[in-house]
């Protein structure tokens, strides 16, 4: 390698790598923060205790964030993977020219900003008397996660070859029988991996939720903003780290899910994380 | 083969159409309505045709907060640029065994919950914090900079730079290696190899994921209503303002649209900017 080559390299090498520590470093004090169990923010933790944990659980307000974001990420999760799923599999199977037609429908929500969304939405919810009602938050939740769930399909439907749908009917399979029996099974595993990127999102979401909370309706990412909000609270510091572990599970869950399909089924059919973006 | 032959027979309109009638039920119901509502309401408000928004346009706060939303989100994407690209060639170009992990480096954290990442900086800031504690080794102060201009720029590099900085290790993996060789075996040195072929064969790419950076910068929320100071707010934060606490919907309607049409006119302009590039690279 030339001189010129291996500064160019070690360049990429030192802000890349700088930028990696950059990325992980708050996550880190996050969760090592949590730990201790002082009242104030103390980096690195004086003593590791699990306080600030047991005490969200014994919060009767936290709880309540917990279960009611976990009902309507659970909600948003299936109701995105099969409206999304539904979508993208339509879209994969026209004309690349009405392709083309329905793409910016398919990703208006996402490149609106979700401000603009949240308040629209929330003017609507009033005016019908949705405000804190679950059918609000899972519809608004749906809103940003359908579409994304509908990419992730329409690629894998794309790359899917279309004679094993031709053989199912040649074979005399009604078109719906096709479509449940060979379509459904292959994108399958794309739509769950979509609905638990879904699931993801709803447990982060903020600004559609925050115009949405009524008393004793507040999701837990409301709620640990209102929180932040207020200035230093460990207790905040314990509730993001549960956070953080949950995307840790969910994503080991996809990837190892993907993997799995990779070695059983032709290996572009896995859903693939990183496209998601 | 041809475009026609790729699918099977049974998607007929009918039947797409039935497929994707949750999806439009969904996106009429949860946002077309919605703002078609929003338009309407913020247009119709006040006395007169658009009275929210000529009053909104009197409102040198309003001019202030614009700016300085465009302002930042400007100098957010060109800071996660400069740091991403590098990134992403440091992972397309790390042994094959070494790459899921830096790429998961990069995923972790875009799939982490933005509060609690922007918490994280509030630890690295606020008094007593990581940075005090670092300075107080050397000596120094408290520093100071939690609620300021520069945490919430520090916090939104960090949330947005992932998604940069995935879109572009996809091209810099796709980008034929052969035309920097040719560049080099004809003589051309590394630095102009680089400037003048490898990254205006990119550029599309960096353009694209740098609008997607900009245009969500621009509605960006959470950061600077932790991290910043009042002299440090966003658009989205006078907007969810004047709902939370003057309950003024439609002045909060009038600039969520014109926070809109500024994230259509940039997506606009890079649509154009984008397809000036590949032609002449074509």
């Amino acid at each position: 390698m030339s001189s010129a080559a291996k500064t160019e390299r070690t360049t990429f090498v030192v802000v890349g790598s700088l930028a990696l520590v950059f990325l992980l470093a708050p996550m880190l004090i996050v969760v090592l923060a949590s730990l201790d169990s002082g009242q104030f923010f103390t980096f690195p933790p004086t003593e590791i205790s699990s306080h600030w944990f047991s005490e969200i659980v014994d919060d009767e307000t936290w709880r309540a964030s917990f279960g009611l974001t976990l009902t309507i990420a659970a909600l948003t999760a299936v109701a995105s993977s099969i409206i999304g799923g539904l979508a993208g599999i339509a879209v994969a199977r026209v004309s690349p020219r009405v392709r083309r037609l329905m793409y910016p429908l398919l990703i208006a929500p996402l490149i609106v900003p979700v401000i603009v969304l949240a308040i629209s939405f929330y003017t609507l919810a009033l005016e019908l008397h949705l405000v804190g009602t679950l059918f609000a938050f899972v519809m608004a939740n749906t809103i940003l996660t359908a579409p994304l769930v509908a990419l992730l399909v329409m690629g894998t439907c794309l790359r899917l070859d279309h004679r094993l749908e031709l053989a199912s009917l040649s074979c005399g399979a009604s078109p719906t029988r096709t479509l449940i029996r060979i379509t459904f099974p292959l994108v399958g595993p794309t739509a769950v991996a979509g609905g638990a990127l879904a699931f993801l999102l709803v447990l982060d979401e903020v600004v559609m939720s925050l115009f949405l909370v009524a008393p004793g309706k507040t999701p837990l990412a409301v709620k640990l903003f209102l929180q932040a909000q207020t200035g230093t609270a460990p207790i905040v510091m314990a509730a993001s780290s549960i956070l953080i572990f949950t995307s840790l599970v969910v994503l080991a869950a996809v990837t190892a899910l993907r993997s799995v399909l990779a070695r059983r089924t032709d290996e572009d059919l896995a859903p693939d994380v990183t496209a998601a973006v | 083969m041809t475009a026609r032959a790729r699918r099977a027979p049974m998607y007929t309109p009918g039947r797409v159409f039935v497929m994707l009638l949750p999806f439009l039920a969904v996106l009429a119901i949860g946002f077309a309505l919605p703002l078609v509502k929003a338009v309407g309401d913020s247009l119709s408000a006040g006395d007169g045709f658009a009275a929210s928004y000529s009053a909104l346009l009197d409102d040198p706060v309003f001019w202030d907060i614009l700016l300085r939303t465009i302002r930042t989100a400007a100098l957010i994407s060109v800071i996660c640029v400069v740091i991403g690209y590098p990134t992403a060639e440091l992972i397309a170009g790390a042994p094959a065994r070494v790459r899921p992990v830096l790429l998961a480096l990069v995923i972790v954290p875009f799939w982490s919950s933005v509060v609690a990442r922007t918490y994280g900086w509030f630890g690295v800031f606020v008094k007593d914090g990581v940075i005090d504690s670092v300075a107080g080794l050397f000596g120094g102060g408290p520093q100071r900079m939690l609620y300021s201009e520069l945490a919430v720029v520090v916090g939104m590099v960090h949330v947005l730079l992932p998604i940069l900085v995935l879109p572009l290790y996809a091209a810099v993996r796709n980008y034929d290696e052969r035309l920097s060789l040719a560049s080099l075996s004809l003589g051309g040195g590394r630095m102009r190899t680089l400037f003048l072929v490898k990254l205006p064969v990119l550029a599309p790419s960096i353009l694209a994921a740098t609008t997607g950076i900009f245009v969500i910068a621009l509605g960006f929320f959470v950061t600077p209503a932790l991290l910043g100071g009042p002299d440090s707010q966003l658009m989205s934060n006078l907007v969810s303002q004047q709902v939370l606490q003057r309950y003024d919907l439609p002045r909060a309607q009038a600039m969520s649209i014109v926070l809109l049409l500024a994230a259509l006119a940039a997506l606009a302009l890079s649509a154009g900017a984008y397809n000036l590039l590949k032609r002449r690279l074509a």
